[in-house]
């Protein structure tokens, strides 16, 4: 009873933490599945991946009906990240784990403090008086209903060349480390090409999804994928998602940052531990 | 891409609703049989019969099944829908996009 529940209390974090941070969760449940549960690593990595595309299908159609997921930004974005994690996972074969988790973690250091500064402005509250339904005219700039607002946000999409180039290099050491990307996307869509954070995060949710389907089908096919607890943790994410995470639909833009934050700190600490360990 | 938006959040919406009643109606058939969970071999063309049986197992993994391929079936009701709709660059990227990850997954299983 004590595994079901932990096992369904995780789901339940990347449930909420998914859609809200726009990220897949990998690096919250291998840990507990490979240090708690004892699972090897291959049967966590698929359970994972499975958890992840749960938590990514049951929020992705609300933040499409809200305007929040700008697809075709996300595919854009996801055929270079792809193209750059295929080139990392040949990489990784010349590089050094160790120096690799280092450079990440000094990378996640920089962009945490990048956010610090940047966490006061609200993003939606900025947007309103600069833009107004006339600025769009660029194929990826978009429009979202603000919940907390409650009104519509226009925002144009600048800078996109930076934006991909940090995405590649995302896509690069999440092949070489096997990490997802929604770290590095959330933050480049939103520092560099100026996306409201919560449409960085939602089109991150809906990128994280299609990455993880291409890996858990594969790891379903080879039989890693471990049907009892994947099913559990389902259960979870499903209920976080929809039932946790509609409290959080009027979080304000700041909180969010700041919440976003202690994540990449977080994963920081995780990665700086498993470089000098 | 609206329509292609409305596709997709449909196949998203299908797949979550239908996983989430057949891990609860395995859950049920299995604290029913008695509460052993036991890993069958069951071939996937098998999988509605056995399911029908009432074998718990099956219906988790169809559970499954249906969650992780509905992305990648929503990619392709994209592909078709920008087809329809003639939007041929919008087409080529959706495509570029399948056959990238298509690839990354067969290199990742290798």
């Amino acid at each position: 009873m004590t595994e079901f529940l932990i096992l369904m209390f995780s789901g339940v974090i990347v449930g909420v933490l998914g859609p809200l941070l726009g990220i897949g969760g990998g690096s919250i449940i291998i840990p507990i599945l490979t240090l708690y549960f004892k699972i090897p690593i291959h049967t966590a990595i698929a359970t994972g991946l499975v958890t992840i595309i749960a938590s990514s299908t049951s929020a992705v159609p609300s933040n499409i009906s809200k305007g929040l997921v700008n697809i075709k930004l996300g595919l854009a974005l996801e055929t270079f990240t792809a193209t750059c994690a295929i080139l990392g996972s040949f990489l990784t074969m010349s590089l050094n784990e160790k120096i690799i988790s280092i450079i990440f973690a000094v990378v996640l250091f920089i962009t945490s403090f990048l956010y610090l500064t940047n966490s006061k402005k609200d993003d939606a509250f900025e947007l309103l008086r600069k833009y107004n339904k006339n600025d769009i005219k660029g194929i990826f700039d978009k429009y979202y209903f603000d919940e907390r607002l409650e009104t519509y946000v226009y925002y144009k999409v600048i800078k996109l060349h930076w934006t991909m180039l940090v995405s590649g290099i995302a896509g690069l050491m999440s092949g070489m480390l096997g990490i997802g990307g929604g770290i590095f996307k959330v933050p480049a869509m939103n520092i560099i090409s100026k996306i409201p954070i919560k449409a960085a995060t939602a089109t991150s949710n809906f990128m994280v999804g299609l990455t993880a389907s291409a890996g858990a089908i594969v790891f379903f096919m080879s039989g890693y994928v471990d049907v009892k607890i994947s099913s559990i943790m389902i259960l979870g994410v499903i209920i976080g998602s929809k039932l946790i995470a509609k409290r959080f639909k009027k979080v304000s833009d700041t909180r969010l940052k700041k919440i976003f934050v202690l994540f990449l700190l977080f994963i920081a600490i995780q990665m700086l531990l498993k470089g000098l360990v | 891409m609206k329509r292609a938006e409305k596709s997709m959040s449909v196949i998203y919406r299908v797949s979550t609703w239908l996983s989430l009643s057949l891990i609860i109606i395995a859950t049920i058939e299995f604290i029913i049989s008695g509460h052993t969970f036991l890993k069958k071999e069951i071939k996937t063309v098998n999988i509605i019969s056995e399911m029908l049986s009432g074998n718990y197992y099956a219906t988790y993994l169809a559970a499954i099944i249906i969650l992780i391929f509905s992305p990648v079936i929503s990619l392709f009701s994209m592909l078709i829908t920008f087809i329809l709709e003639r939007k041929w660059r919008y087409s080529l990227l959706v495509f570029l996009l399948i056959v990238i990850m298509s690839i990354g997954a067969f290199l990742k299983n290798g």
